[in-house]
């Protein structure tokens, strides 16, 4: 009877979860201004969003390293001002998930806005607010696009290794996530532990997408 | 009642609309491109014109010197967009309700709603949603939305274009029964003449972003200023002649070595002019009483187009030089043109009648 580690997967889910968290708070705003805004500088915006996409991983990792390490130009800011050190914790490893999951979140996100009827959001507009146009008719309208971006994230963020690997490392137990821990097992020649993992990661995303194929049920 | 003076430039086009239009029912009338539905989003608010002034009722909404930019929802205005812009997320009640102002008590936002609902005939869908619907009851929803709020002015843009020709008639009339009760000033877009004749009694032609003509629809389509209101308003014999003043409104113009005599006042100066006459209103003269007509002219029909309740004859002058060529065009009724017993070949006697002959004022 072999023991199936548990811990990888629930450490997964919990990055996964609050990368995808992040990417949905921070990316709606850009997505709506890439689709909708007319300012100098889109184009170079909607550019630099795409970049951890196009670029290796290990390479977004190395940048992202220099950036918060111990001497990196963030990292000695947050651990002298604030005293929080994010390097090499299951922060960092959300950090990474993030950065991956974003640009696949904001490009289903934007296609979404896009996708809007400019009319259906001015006659709302004839009538209340911005703010409350935005909320009760864009918003929802573009809910099923965000939705689908969230699933992306997801499954980017828990599929997420290089990026991870360099600034979170793999110490199990604290950032060894279920990527790195198939790899860590392959690694040390445990194939049923690599086989277990791996059945049980593919059987958890296959959870979530049924699940979110129930609520998305949409009647217009 | 809406004053507007605007002002914007776009690539390509440069919008100057000048409008005073009092309550009732006015039509804003030209073909696609011309800026008609750009001056209604900037009524709306929901573009902001270079310069210029927009008021409502007296109350400025907006002033580009003064720095007044009144957001679309504080102005008053209802908008009908074009297919109707419905929310397609929400029931019928849902988008008549959204046009109700913020803070209506929630009691008095459903007494209105079924209120509405009531008066356009919707009391059976109001848990329908938009695609739930035909085209002549999404019209009715994009109404009720525009006028449940109590817009002091209602803007309609091309409010049947989404519509089946055959619906088209039906629902104009419905439109206007609808609109009878309303009190306020409408302000109509369309690109069809017929249109905006049934439904306004006011028209304004607008095109390359200036309004050309504004006046009362008969005015409009009977004395056009221009060569352009003329094409515009489908005139079709725009002519070229030599002009010169006879008595204070009558003209004598000299036309392919006629001399025809024009009444009412002219907007042209003597000498070399462009004059125009609509296709109905050429007279076909019976042969035996052609003593008593003026501008009497002889022609033969060299082309036909028979449309069922009309036909449209084209006439070529018999001493006018080149043949296959024509020189008027004339719509006669089919019953008139079954009595005369017209035909391609038949040499005709035509009338101009004189007070139907239109000068034209140069182009600006």
């Amino acid at each position: 009877m072999i023991q199936i580690p548990l811990a990888p997967l629930l450490l997964s889910m919990k990055v996964a979860g609050l990368a995808t968290v992040a990417a949905l708070v921070l990316g709606t705003p850009i997505a709506w201004l890439l689709a909708r805004g007319r300012f100098p500088g889109r184009a170079v915006l909607e550019s630099i969003v795409m970049i951890p996409l196009i670029l290796p991983p290990t390479v977004t990792g190395y940048y992202l390293l220099l950036l918060i390490g111990r001497q990196g130009l963030l990292g000695r800011l947050m651990e002298q001002g604030l005293n929080i050190g994010i390097i090499f914790t299951w922060k960092a490893a959300v950090l990474a998930s993030t950065i991956a999951a974003l640009p696949l979140f904001i490009k289903a996100a934007q296609g979404a806005f896009e996708g809007i009827d400019r009319r259906i959001e001015d006659a709302g507009r004839t009538f209340k607010p911005v703010l409350i146009v935005l909320c009760t008719i864009t918003l929802p309208l573009a809910w099923r696009g965000i939705l689908a971006g969230s699933i992306l994230a997801f499954a980017r963020a828990m599929g997420e290794f290089g990026i991870t690997l360099m600034i979170a490392g793999s110490i199990p137990g604290r950032t060894q996530t279920l990527a790195l821990a198939i790899y860590d097992a392959v690694q040390a020649n445990q194939p049923q532990e690599a086989n277990a993992m791996s059945i049980l990661a593919t059987a958890a995303v296959l959870l979530i997408l049924a699940l979110v194929g129930r609520m998305t049920k949409v009647r217009y | 009642m809406l004053e507007l003076a605007l002002d914007r430039r776009l690539p390509g086009f440069h919008l100057r609309t000048q409008l005073m239009i009092g309550d009732g029912i006015t039509a804003l009338y030209g073909p696609s491109g011309s800026g008609k539905s750009l001056t209604l989003l900037a009524i709306a608010g929901l573009i902001r014109p270079t310069s210029g002034t927009i008021r409502i009722n007296g109350r400025t909404v907006f002033d580009a010197n003064a720095g007044i930019d009144l957001a679309p929802h504080l102005r008053r205005v209802g908008l009908v967009f074009q297919e109707y812009a419905l929310f397609p997320h929400k029931t019928v009640s849902g988008n008549l309700s959204f046009g109700l102002p913020r803070g209506t008590p929630k009691s008095k936002a459903a007494d209105r709603v079924n209120e509405t609902l009531h008066l356009l005939r919707l009391d059976s869908f109001a848990q329908h949603y938009p695609y739930q619907l035909s085209g002549g009851q999404r019209q009715r929803v994009a109404l009720g939305r525009a006028l449940i709020g109590r817009p002091e002015i209602l803007l309609l843009d091309e409010p049947f274009s989404a519509l089946d020709p055959a619906v088209r008639e039906t629902l104009r009339q419905e439109l206007l029964q609808m609109l009878a009760d309303y009190k306020g000033t409408i302000l109509l877009v369309t690109h069809d003449l017929q249109e905006a004749y049934l439904m306004a009694s006011t028209i304004a032609i607008i095109d390359g972003g200036k309004v050309l003509q504004m006046g009362t629809r008969e005015e409009v389509l009977h004395q056009p200023r221009t060569r352009r209101v003329a094409e515009h308003t489908s005139a079709k014999n725009i002519l070229r002649g030599v002009a010169c003043r006879d008595s204070d409104d009558t003209w004598d113009i000299v036309w392919r070595g006629h001399h025809l005599r024009a009444d009412g006042p002219a907007p042209a100066a003597a000498g070399e002019v462009e004059f125009c006459i609509r296709p109905e209103d050429v007279r076909l003269v019976w042969p035996d009483r052609v003593e008593r007509r003026v501008n009497l002219l002889r022609g033969r029909i060299v082309h036909e187009l028979g449309r069922g309740l009309d036909y449209v004859l084209f006439v070529s002058l018999t001493d006018g030089g080149d043949p296959g060529k024509y020189d008027l065009e004339i719509q006669v009724r089919s019953r008139l043109y079954d009595l005369m017993t017209l035909y391609v070949g038949k040499e005709v006697w035509l009338s101009l009648p004189p007070d139907r002959l239109r000068l034209l004022a140069p182009d600006e």
